[in-house]
């Protein structure tokens, strides 16, 4: 088995909330509080969760746009905060990003070829052809046309900027590839060409993606391996095929259940949904415990009265803050396949509601 | 290899001509560049347009009306017997360069500032912020009249620049403030865009990144003040003149040619003000168009 080629430590980030004429720091958001996970190449970690989960801000300490408040992030074995400067000037080339929205990411007055030229005048690489044919390469390699070069991003549709972003990530032959929900912001006609582009790209070039989403369904269809994030932590991570079809975690059941089946067939009764209600608790000042019990279904179900007990019944959730372990089957595994994990209590596997038939 | 100095041909952008070619399809902007190129030409050869001297005046000819094309006087005298066509065409030089040289410069200091401010923030904004509030309630005529009696009895000699020297500085001191606070805003707004968070995780530097990507995006709401700023200086000339700061006579321009019409507006020699003012609006109107018009041509966005 390789090396994974980024590795993720017990990563935090927090951004200080500062308060009153002194501006003194009184809280903090905590966007990312301690994950930690590795990704081999070639391959593709998914990573879901609600809006506000910190997803967003894991992918930027990742690109060097935020400094971790602690924790590591290794890339090939090696500490990025104890990089020199050329060390680091590689890493911003080893790790690029896919933005979102294809509407802002491009700069609009910008032609495509100085956009996907840009990184060679960033880094004052001359490649072995010139810049213009690579340039010219690297949009047939995204599947378009290189006589667009001069061509500015409004002439585009929203597929082709996002295909024009992907290029001018692989400009500098990266070999981590962070992208943010890459695809929410497309037609759903076009979410699977460049679904299907960047699954080609990671074949070809054997690239490492962090694929960051809330479309469960095709986090699915291009993960290895899938972590589920919730106020800032992994809850439950584990392959593909264990996470959807045997989710050990209450709070993964639930966005599971909220997974629209493309079946007529299949039905959701009322009783098999599993609802979670209101909002995200605040970030910064996340609950006790299990940051999910003040929504979790689970702990409901638990009952009331075992929340006086602090060791065994729901009383736990709210005092001790589960770890990320090895359940059920995964438990045993054997140190080559991704473990399924979860940070619950009281994790068991729940039929999954949408295999229900009605 | 054929394909490839074909595609080095394509692969750089030439704006200017697509400027051009946008600017052809608008008959105003022709018009407005035709009005420009005349003022310039007037001001860079003013024996071309009137053989009288603005300086030979006969006060037994004052306040004598139009003669149009046959006469002495094509635009008639203002009240000291000058020949008003003489005074407008020697006074555009002075008039045109102050503009140019105080837009000029203002624009490049306020946009620096503006741009350093937003982009920066922290102390920096704190400093231009500050700075620009400053200047924002110090009244003009007040430091106009100061910087006149440290400069007075100063001999600038006569030449075109020194003869603008003073008004210039007073009027940058006081006009950069809007453009910072502008480009602040504006590069506030941009630089959050995905595309500046792309270039930076790219490891470009801060100038690259506020040279080629916030600014470009950031200065649209400063081209559409530009124009009215020039009218601006051109009146605020006038007024510094007035007080014995501005362009210093024996040399003459618009706003001292405005200035001393206005009096005989409802005299009897409405002439002495009304050439200098329809000159003063049609310089402006030409920048306003032309501006507009250039603005269009240069953003991708908008060209067809």
């Amino acid at each position: 088995m390789t090396e994974p080629v980024l590795e993720v430590r017990d990563l935090v980030k927090h951004f200080p909330v500062r308060r009153g004429l002194r501006r003194r720091t009184t809280d903090a958001v905590r966007a990312v509080d301690g994950v930690s996970f590795t990704i081999r190449a070639g391959r593709t970690l998914g990573v879901v969760g609600e809006s506000g989960s910190g997803k967003s801000t894991l992918a930027r300490t990742l690109l060097g746009i935020e400094r971790p408040t602690s924790g590591q992030v290794l890339v090939d074995g090696e500490d990025v905060a104890h990089l020199s400067r050329a060390g680091r000037r590689q890493l911003r080339r080893d790790v690029q990003m896919v933005f979102q929205d294809p509407y802002t990411a491009l700069n609009p007055r910008m032609s495509v070829g100085q956009i996907v030229g840009e990184p060679f005048a960033v880094h004052r690489v001359r490649p072995p052809r010139g810049r213009t044919s690579a340039v010219g390469e690297l949009l047939e390699l995204v599947g378009l046309d290189p006589g667009q070069v001069n061509r500015y991003p409004h002439q585009f549709s929203g597929g082709q900027r996002q295909r024009i972003g992907i290029a001018r990530a692989l400009a500098l032959r990266p070999r981590i590839l962070v992208c943010d929900e890459p695809v929410s912001a497309l037609d759903v006609s076009v979410q699977g060409q460049v679904v299907n582009l960047l699954q080609d790209l990671q074949d070809e070039l054997g690239l490492a993606y962090l694929f960051i989403a809330h479309d469960l369904g095709v986090v699915r269809h291009v993960a290895d391996e899938i972590a589920v994030m919730y106020l800032g932590r992994l809850v439950e991570q584990g392959p593909p095929g264990d996470v959807y079809d045997r989710a050990l975690h209450p709070y993964t059941q639930a966005l599971l259940s909220a997974l629209p089946v493309p079946d007529p067939a299949v039905r959701l009764t009322d009783s098999r949904a599993i609802m979670v209600e209101g909002e995200p608790p605040s970030p910064v000042d996340p609950p006790a415990g299990c940051a999910f019990h003040t929504r979790c279904p689970l702990a409901r179900q638990l009952g009331e009265g075992a929340r006086a007990d602090g060791g065994t019944g729901a009383g736990r959730c709210a005092s001790t803050p589960p770890s990320l372990e090895p359940h059920g089957a995964g438990a045993a595994h054997d140190g080559t396949a991704p473990s399924h994990r979860a940070a619950c209590h009281f994790a068991r596997t729940l039929p999954t509601p949408a295999t229900v038939e009605a | 290899m054929e394909r490839m100095t074909d595609m080095d041909r394509t692969l750089t952008p030439r704006p200017l001509a697509g400027a051009w070619r946008a600017l052809r399809r608008r008959p105003d902007a022709v018009i407005a560049a035709v009005v420009l190129v005349l003022f310039t030409t007037m001001a860079l050869a003013p024996r071309l347009f009137t053989r009288t001297s603005p300086r030979s005046c006969d006060i037994r000819e004052a306040r004598v009306d139009p003669q149009w094309a046959g006469g002495a006087h094509p635009l008639g005298t203002d009240s000291l017997g000058c020949d008003v066509l003489a005074t407008l065409v020697h006074g555009v030089r002075p008039s045109l360069l102050l503009a140019v040289v105080v837009v000029g410069v203002a624009l490049v200091v306020g946009v620096t500032l503006g741009l350093l401010a937003g982009y920066y923030l922290g102390w920096v904004d704190y400093l231009v912020s500050r700075t620009v509030e400053v200047f924002l309630v110090i009244p003009l005529l007040l430091a106009a009249l100061l910087i006149l009696s440290l400069f007075q009895g100063v001999d600038l000699g006569g030449g075109t620049f020194d003869v603008i020297l003073l008004p210039a500085i007073v009027l940058i001191l006081f006009s950069w403030m809007p453009y910072a606070r502008y480009v602040r805003a504006s590069v506030l707004e941009t630089k959050n865009l995905d595309y500046v968070t792309a270039a930076r995780s790219l490891g470009a530097s801060d100038l690259r990144i506020m040279v080629r990507h916030v600014l470009p995006n950031a200065v649209g709401p400063v081209t559409a003040i530009l124009p009215t700023s020039v009218a601006g200086i051109i009146s605020w000339e006038a007024v510094l003149s007035f007080l014995g700061i501005g362009v210093r006579p024996p040399a003459t321009s618009w706003g001292i040619q405005i200035e001393q019409g206005s009096e005989w507006v409802t005299g009897g020699a409405p002439h002495i003000l009304l050439a200098p003012l329809v000159c003063l609006v049609a310089t402006v109107l030409a920048l306003v168009v032309l501006g507009d018009a250039l603005r269009d041509a240069l953003d991708p966005r908008l060209a067809r």
